[in-house]
């Protein structure tokens, strides 16, 4: 039996198991029970849904997790875009302020800057050199995250930033504590119903960007591959 | 011939509604039964997670496609149940005809269709209100009926019109199966069949995938739903007298 009707049939199962379901309660529940209970039955059911309905509209709820529109996310993800483009380009004036987190100032006590990276996932972070006319063992450094929304929620606050440490001459970028938030989302659209598709990943996926000017008689040791050229 | 009076098929057809509405009333246990098991299975009925910077994010989406799932059942059920001998007797205590037996079930389900497609909208809020009080996790913000009333109502018949078209299914099916229980089983041959057929998916996806707003959906499956039941209708008319 080939993989596809393999799925199909186990695809299959969780619909007897509701037909199985179905058919026994109607089976089993008796229909023709007293009338007048049966009409208070049905108004009451009736009642307490609409009523649960209204209640839930009135009462407060707070926190409540924005969520972005596909319009906004496309805004998001092209203000990335030129971020980036800028940062490359070197055009610092250009760069948007809001996407600046830190910057700060470095002495190196030698002529060798080593890049290191602590996490798991290397790529959440590039690192852009500008190389200066300059005989000093300053570094300068400037921190910038672009837009991360997943699932178009609002929650770029919740998502800590990297960590930028010098130990030595070493910048050592630390990857945030594992954390895991989970949120709840009702619907009242049936996805049967959905016309169009909704399936496309509502993601922007942001980048913590470390921009340094470094003075050109300063040699760069990157293992992981962390700068973006 | 001639009869001391004349009953339009009008008031027979409200009388036998009238009639059928009470005696299936006992359905609302059956459909309360599922409507909770909606419930139970709505929450987490969609959920995804991703991670990114270490940090995960997962989505609980909780929606009334279960509960709509196990209604939809129901309907088909209810469909092929009023058709059987059982449920045809009840009919004897009218003084009625097949067409006014057939028009007074197709109404009797739409009758519940509204019922069970209103209640089953309004489950998730039931859930909603649970989940509230109960949930530690944060909620994303989602639309309510006040944030886009015509969209709730467009949802709200839509799942009305498809319980009555899955109500209707079962209808004609119990009917074929009335009618003659080779036929039936010739019928379900056929449109498993059908169903492998590109042709048949291709048309399938005309009718009920390729459109451009839920209202021409609902306006396709509302002329399907009458469409089978006037089939229905015209095979049960064709059923000899049998006691």
């Amino acid at each position: 039996m080939s993989n596809t009707w393999m799925i199909f049939f186990i695809g299959l199962i969780p619909v007897v198991i509701g037909i199985l379901i179905v058919l026994y309660i109607t089976k089993k529940v008796k229909y023709k029970g007293s009338l007048r209970l049966n009409k208070i039955v049905i108004m009451i059911y009736f009642s307490l849904l609409i009523g649960v309905g209204i209640v839930y509209e009135i009462i407060p709820k707070e926190p409540i997790v924005e969520q972005l529109s596909e319009e906004q996310l496309q805004q998001l993800q092209t203000e990335n875009e030129v971020f980036e483009e800028k940062l490359l380009k070197q055009e610092e004036n250009k760069l948007s302020q809001k996407f600046l987190k830190e910057e700060w100032t470095h002495e190196l006590s030698g002529n060798t800057l080593t890049l290191g990276y602590i996490g798991n996932d290397s790529y959440s972070t590039k690192v852009v050199v500008e190389w200066i006319d300059s005989t000093a063992q300053k570094i300068e450094g400037k921190v910038y995250r672009s837009h991360i929304n997943l699932y178009g929620l609002k929650i770029e606050d919740k998502i800590p930033l990297h960590v930028a440490e010098w130990t030595g001459n070493e910048l050592v970028i630390h990857e945030p504590v594992e954390q895991e938030f989970t949120f709840e989302q009702f619907s009242n659209e049936l996805n049967v119903f959905q016309q169009t598709d909704t399936m496309e990943i509502r993601m922007v996926r942001g980048f913590t960007y470390i921009h340094l000017k470094v003075p050109k008689h300063i040699e760069i040791v990157d293992p992981l591959g962390l700068q973006m050229y | 011939m001639m009869f001391l009076s004349n009953i339009s098929l009008t008031s027979v057809v409200l009388s036998q509604v009238k009639f059928k509405l009470s005696a299936y009333s006992g359905l609302i246990y059956s459909l309360i039964i599922l409507q909770v098991l909606g419930i139970l299975f709505a929450t987490g009925w969609s959920s995804s997670g991703t991670s990114i910077n270490n940090i995960s994010i997962n989505l609980n989406i909780s929606s009334i496609d279960s509960g709509f799932i196990f209604v939809s059942l129901l309907a088909i059920s209810v469909g092929n149940l009023i058709t059987t001998r059982a449920y045809r007797y009840d009919d004897f205590s009218f003084v009625a005809t097949r067409l006014s037996s057939n028009i007074a079930n197709c109404i009797v389900l739409l009758i519940f269709s509204c019922y069970a497609g209103v209640t089953t909208y309004f489950t998730v809020y039931l859930m909603r209100i649970f989940l509230t009080f109960n949930s530690t996790n944060e909620f994303v913000e989602g639309p309510t009926i006040l944030d886009d009333p015509m969209n709730s109502l467009l949802t709200i018949l839509a799942m009305i019109i498809f319980l009555w078209m899955f109500s209707s299914l079962g209808y004609i099916a119990g009917t074929l199966f009335q009618n003659h229980k080779l036929l039936f089983f010739g019928a379900l041959v056929i449109i498993i069949m059908l169903l492998l057929t590109g042709t048949w998916i291709r048309i399938s996806e005309i009718i009920f995938v390729e459109n451009s707003s839920l209202l021409i959906l609902v306006a396709k499956t509302f002329g399907i739903a009458i469409l089978i039941f006037a089939t229905s209708t015209a095979i049960s008319n064709r059923l000899g007298v049998r006691v």
